[in-house]
């Protein structure tokens, strides 16, 4: 295995470049070495023959007391080398293929042939690494259940890069903007390190929506915003008691042509067949349908 | 007028795996073995139920994901491979079993099953699963039902709204290429529902969707007919919540139903205990053994897989009809209940993983079916029905917004943002950003670059399902799922970045047009920004 840290950015930029690499140019050295070697493994296994994945369907052959551990076969020469290297489908091969009334011997010749197919040649693609950054200030809840919301941020847009230079020493501050089901919003800060990428934020019960922000903190209060996240709901994990109200939605016609004739569920009423009736009908269907007039 | 409805739902789901630049690739057998245990099971029982005058009112969800398999020739004819090769190796089988009493009429019996489902695969379906299933949604008692299109997470993905509405968009028009009319309802991957998804669904003129049970006790205001009845929310589109109690008997492993020692064992499998070089030809080309779906052996009890007994499969049908009594017994004492207690008929809801019924519950499709005949002749408390049926007869409900939610573990979204998968969030939300951009920049593309942007949509979605975080959650085949991600979103970064550069390597599209193949009408401008 070529050392790859030993290498000259440069030399690391033309292997890159043989091996086409996307984005290499703006990859910093340590991003480059790590980006090389997964392609030389990459390509090594290439040269080791493509084989299939070998783990079993798990989940159900891991409990498998009897799975007998394969005995180290030597592969048949026949086996691994491609018939056909050009083929693209066995289909036409095996639509000659008698099926189910072939005598036994016939099937017997054709078992291993079916380990045979040969797939068509797909060069390697080099994919390398997922990105490290994307070039953007980015902050981004998203909802994983009443307690905890996920939170990821990226910091390398102009905003951030701004606020670095207008405050080399400041301190990045997670701000969130906690709304209530009821009473005053809560407001909390707290310090993070900026190598964070993830993380999850605790919400509560009767927390209604959050927000988030993240600031560069000087000295003296001063400080500059870097990136909003947008406001996300929180989860409820509580019943939700209300004035019962009910409508007709006619399955026979389209949710468009409902709206077109001014239907508003809830608001305005149609009958079974969807003509629009006034209150006091539609009343009266409820009754019909609902037990007990309490729900109207 | 009967006391109430029963409304089984079944959800057909596979990621799409398709692996031509290997001769045999060990993650398409899901589709492989999910097609023989399940699909075709559910096929064949369909048409006796047809035959025999059945009203089998039932909903299935076929994903989008899976249906692109179904139609796709590459999984036709492995498909057909798959099963040949079952019934080559069921012919060994059966010199090696000899007249052992306990296994020659295992073999048989999966002989007799196998070359019923190749023929009907080849000659009565024409290699299209699909041809089937329209054929049944066609007759009526069955009802089709769609899925986002790669079943991604729509609430994880809203931070782009445009994610969520190519997800939906796409699959109903995948279904409609499929089945031939629009879908009318949805299944929301995961039943993950948040606020605001009902709104993409209108959109689409789809009529309803499923939630969980506390997504629907939750909803705002709250329900006064529970899970029993469906409310509509206030898009117009309405959402039925699952049950809990028809579900328990079926899904836990422990009371429920699957668990009975007669049974067939599903971890007993030929592919584990036949001498290797015997077996070799017919598990991985690698060496390593796997699964072939020949398992002789019942559950017999908690004791060790060497000391299983032998399946008898009459035993196993004499628990079936006992265990769909039981159900329909159950759902007609919690039906005339329910109405006792509304004055309305009630609709219970019962949505299960299709692939659990034949699949990981061998007789499961067995089960279905006997439960349907029972229904049919030995009851008259309730009435199977489809979704859409069951809107048509009570279009009266009342007005509510389900709570956020999943039917996933612990009922929120954790099974899939976790710290173990949520490194791939940012990448799914960056790329449909620029999916976005390049629809702005590109608004009317032809010729190779419009091809280019087709992909890069298909490499978008095909990242965003839900099954690859989902996999790393369960800890099964974590590397596989960690490649999906990872090769999908480069995929989609370098042809986007090549399309940009105007520089679009021609030679490699046609390669992920050929791998990447799913929604072959798929066009890049669902991801049109919006306003």
């Amino acid at each position: 295995m070529v050392d790859f840290t030993k290498m000259t950015v440069a030399e690391l930029r033309k292997e890159a470049k043989e091996l086409g690499i996307p984005g290499f140019s703006l990859m910093k050295k340590a991003e480059l070495v790590g980006v090389l070697k997964v392609a030389h493994a990459e390509k090594s296994e290439d040269a080791l023959k493509k084989r299939p994945k070998d783990e079993p369907k798990a989940g159900k052959v891991a409990k498998d007391k009897t799975a007998a551990k394969p005995k180290p076969v030597k592969k048949k020469a026949k086996a691994a080398e491609p018939k056909e290297p050009a083929a693209v489908d066995d289909a036409a091969e095996l639509e000659q293929e008698p099926v189910v009334d072939a005598p036994a011997s016939v099937r017997e010749v054709t078992a291993s042939k079916y380990n045979l197919v040969v797939a068509p040649s797909i060069p390697e693609e080099h994919l390398g690494l997922l990105p490290e950054s994307y070039g953007q200030d980015r902050l981004v809840l998203v909802p994983k259940d009443p307690n905890w919301m996920f939170l990821y941020w990226e910091l390398a847009g102009e905003s951030s890069k701004k606020a670095w230079a207008t405050l080399p020493d400041g301190k990045l501050v997670l701000r969130l903007y906690v709304e209530q089901e009821k009473g005053a919003p809560e407001l909390t800060e707290q310090e993070v390190d900026a190598g964070w990428k993830r993380t999850y934020i605790r919400t509560r019960d009767g927390d209604h929506s959050v927000a988030a922000e993240l600031r560069l903190k000087g000295p003296g209060g001063v400080f500059v915003s870097m990136v909003r996240s947008e406001r996300i709901p929180v989860p409820v994990a509580r019943i939700r008691p209300g004035a019962p109200k009910f409508t007709v939605v006619p399955l026979n016609i389209s949710l468009r042509k409902l709206r077109e004739q001014g239907y508003v569920s809830g608001g305005s009423y149609v009958d079974l067949h969807g003509r629009v009736i006034d209150e006091d009908e539609f009343a009266r269907l409820v009754k019909q349908s609902v037990p007990g007039s309490k729900y109207r | 007028m009967p006391q109430g409805y029963f409304a089984l739902v079944l959800h057909a789901h596979l990621p799409f795996v398709k692996h031509p630049e290997y001769p045999d690739f060990l993650e398409e057998d899901w589709f492989f073995e999910a097609a023989v245990e399940t699909y075709l099971p559910l096929l064949e029982m369909f048409d006796r139920l047809e035959a025999d005058g059945i009203p089998y009112g039932m909903t299935m969800v076929v994903t989008p994901s899976l249906a692109a398999m179904m139609s796709d020739p590459h999984h036709q004819q492995r498909l057909r491979r798959y099963i040949e090769k079952s019934l080559v190796l069921l012919e060994r089988e059966k010199a090696f079993v000899g007249d052992d009493p306990n296994f020659a009429p295992v073999v048989e019996f999966y002989r007799d099953r196998l070359s019923r489902y190749l023929d009907a695969f080849v000659n009565r379906y024409h290699f299209s699963l699909i041809e089937g299933l329209r054929h049944f949604d066609n007759l009526g008692h069955l009802e089709l039902i769609t899925c986002a299109a790669t079943h991604g997470l729509l609430p994880v993905l809203l931070s782009q709204p445009e994610a969520v509405r190519a997800q939906i968009s796409v699959g109903a028009s995948e279904f409609e290429r499929h089945f031939g009319r629009r879908p009318r309802g949805i299944w929301l991957p995961e039943c993950a529902y948040t606020e605001g998804i009902e709104n993409f669904l209108a959109d689409e003129d789809i009529r309803f969707f499923i939630v969980d049970t506390h997504c629907m006790q939750l909803a705002n205001p709250s329900p006064v007919f529970g899970n029993f009845a469906p409310i509509y929310t206030p898009s117009g589109v309405a959402a039925f919540g699952r049950d809990v109690e028809s579900s328990k008997q079926v899904w836990s492993s422990k009371e429920g139903y699957p668990g009975d020692v007669n049974y067939r064992e599903f971890y007993r499998d030929v592919g584990y205990d036949r001498p290797f070089e015997y077996i070799r030809d017919f598990v991985q080309p690698t060496g390593l053994r796997k699964q072939t779906g020949l398992k002789y052996y019942r559950i017999t009890g908690d004791v060790d897989l060497s000391q299983k007994q032998p399946y008898n499969r009459q035993a196993a049908m004499e628990r079936i009809d006992a265990h769909a009594g039981n159900f329909m017994f159950n759902r007609e004492l919690q039906i005339k209940h329910l109405n006792g207690q509304f004055g309305r008929p009630p609709i219970v809801v019962a949505p299960y993983d299709a692939e659990l019924f034949g699949h990981w519950w061998f007789e499961g499709t067995d089960f279905i079916e006997m439960f349907f005949r029972k229904s049919a002749y030995d009851q008259d408390v309730y009435e199977c029905v489809n979704l859409s049926g069951y809107l048509q007869k009570m279009p009266l409900q009342q007005v509510s917004t389900p709570a956020t939610g999943s039917w996933g573990d612990k009922g929120y979204f954790e099974v899939w943002v976790n710290d173990k998968n949520d490194y791939a969030i940012n990448h799914l939300h960056q790329c449909a950003i620029q999916m976005i951009d390049l629809v702005d920049q590109f608004p009317d593309a032809q010729g190779v670059q419009l091809r280019a942007l087709n992909q890069c949509a298909r490499e978008l979605l095909l990242a965003q399902s839900s099954d690859w975080p989902f996999i790393i959650t369960t800890d099964t085949m974590v590397d596989y799922a960690h490649r999906r991600i990872r090769e999908h979103v480069l995929r989609f970064l370098r042809l986007a970045d090549q399309i940009r550069r105007h520089q679009i390597d021609e030679k490699w599209l046609g390669h992920l047009e050929h791998r990447d193949s799913p929604f072959p009408d798929i066009d890049y401008r669902i991801y049109k920004r919006m306003s």
